[in-house]
């Protein structure tokens, strides 16, 4: 091409909304989250929890059953990662605000299944393995029946 | 195996953890236990947003820059097999020789083939019905993708002639075109 290129740029505005069927076992959390509450299911083999609710035990690989259990909303942060790296979230259709940290949280009666959410605090320094915190869910008229209705978890006192 | 006691299990568990875990874990109680799948089912929404911009590299450009400014539809003519490509095209599929023969094509042509869906979807240009086309314009050898617009689409018969309808305000891509009308319609 001779001369000065003109550089266009052709913008492809794909924006696409979707369904999903979640299933009994993930459709009864989700509704749960929505009602306030934290759902998991126990194992009629084992008694071990799954967090999130499935079908089947993870370990025994037999069907669940109907017992269901309501965890705390307080737990224990057992892991964190701090994400300072910014990344595109499809989901949201934006970039994710960075500064985050997420954690994986032991619920009070839910003893062997972590929980993976945002914690509220964002500072490295100020995070231990060990400390309490409790969710955060969001106004009832804002929840959704996903895990964004818990906003985050927050630190409290022991 | 035999009969699991499930609630052996849960007082098992119950027995070596602090007492206060007594307090916090809420057994639904065995009256209150349902079967998940006679549940309805639960559908949850998405959603998936990847909006992206691209160069289309300088042969494309040239083209979409002649119908930003001049509405004008180019081809490009392959000097071994003749060949004119609309839209243009870097190198001839046939001979893969660089093209770089630019003639212009008319804003008239032949409906190759069309396509009709008869139900929205997002992904669409438009709510149903949605005439899509495949127009060889006079002068050219290849056929493009568009949209049909102003048409019966129980009328489309392929080799109807259609001439291209240009937007008052054009940014330099296809849809500069806003579509091809059915001619003496």
């Amino acid at each position: 091409m001779e001369g000065d290129q003109e550089l266009l740029e052709i913008v492809i505005p794909l924006d696409l909304k979707y369904k999903w069927s979640a299933g009994p076992h993930l459709g009864t959390f989700l509704l749960g989250l929505k009602a306030g509450k934290i759902l998991a299911n126990r194992c009629p083999s084992c008694g071990r929890l799954q967090l999130p609710p499935t079908p089947v035990c993870g370990r025994c690989h037999i069907a669940m059953g109907q017992e269901w259990v309501e965890l705390g909303h307080r737990g224990t942060v057992v892991s964190y990662s701090f994400v300072a790296e910014p990344m595109y979230d499809a989901g949201i259709g934006d970039m994710r605000q960075v500064p985050y940290t997420i954690a994986a949280v032991v619920l009070d009666g839910g003893p062997d299944v972590a929980f993976f959410h945002r914690l509220e605090e964002s500072d490295p320094q100020r995070v231990r393995v060990g400390m309490r915190v409790e969710a955060v869910f969001k106004p009832p008229e804002e929840r959704e029946a996903s895990m964004e209705d818990i906003l985050h978890f927050r630190t409290v006192e022991p | 195996m035999g009969p699991v006691d499930r609630d052996q299990g849960a007082k098992s568990m119950a027995q070596k953890k602090p007492s206060h875990y007594n307090d916090l874990v809420h057994v639904i109680e065995p009256s209150k236990r349902f079967n998940v799948l006679s549940l309805e089912p639960y559908v949850a929404e998405g959603r998936l947003a990847v909006p992206y911009r691209y160069f289309p590299g300088p042969v494309a450009t040239r083209f979409f820059v002649e119908l930003r400014d001049n509405k004008r539809i180019m081809g490009i003519r392959c000097p071994e097999c003749s060949t004119v490509y609309v839209p243009p095209e870097g190198t001839c599929g046939r001979c893969f020789r660089r093209l770089e023969e630019w003639v212009e094509v008319g804003r008239e042509g032949t409906l190759e083939s069309f396509t009709v869906p008869r139900y929205s979807l997002p992904i669409h240009p438009g709510p149903a019905p949605v005439a899509y086309a495949l127009v060889r314009l006079d002068g050219a050898d290849t056929g493009f993708l568009h949209l049909l617009g102003e048409a019966d689409t129980k009328g489309l018969r392929i080799g109807m002639r259609v001439e291209a309808v240009f937007g008052e305000e054009r940014v330099g891509n296809i849809l500069d075109i806003r579509y091809f009308r059915p001619q003496g319609s």
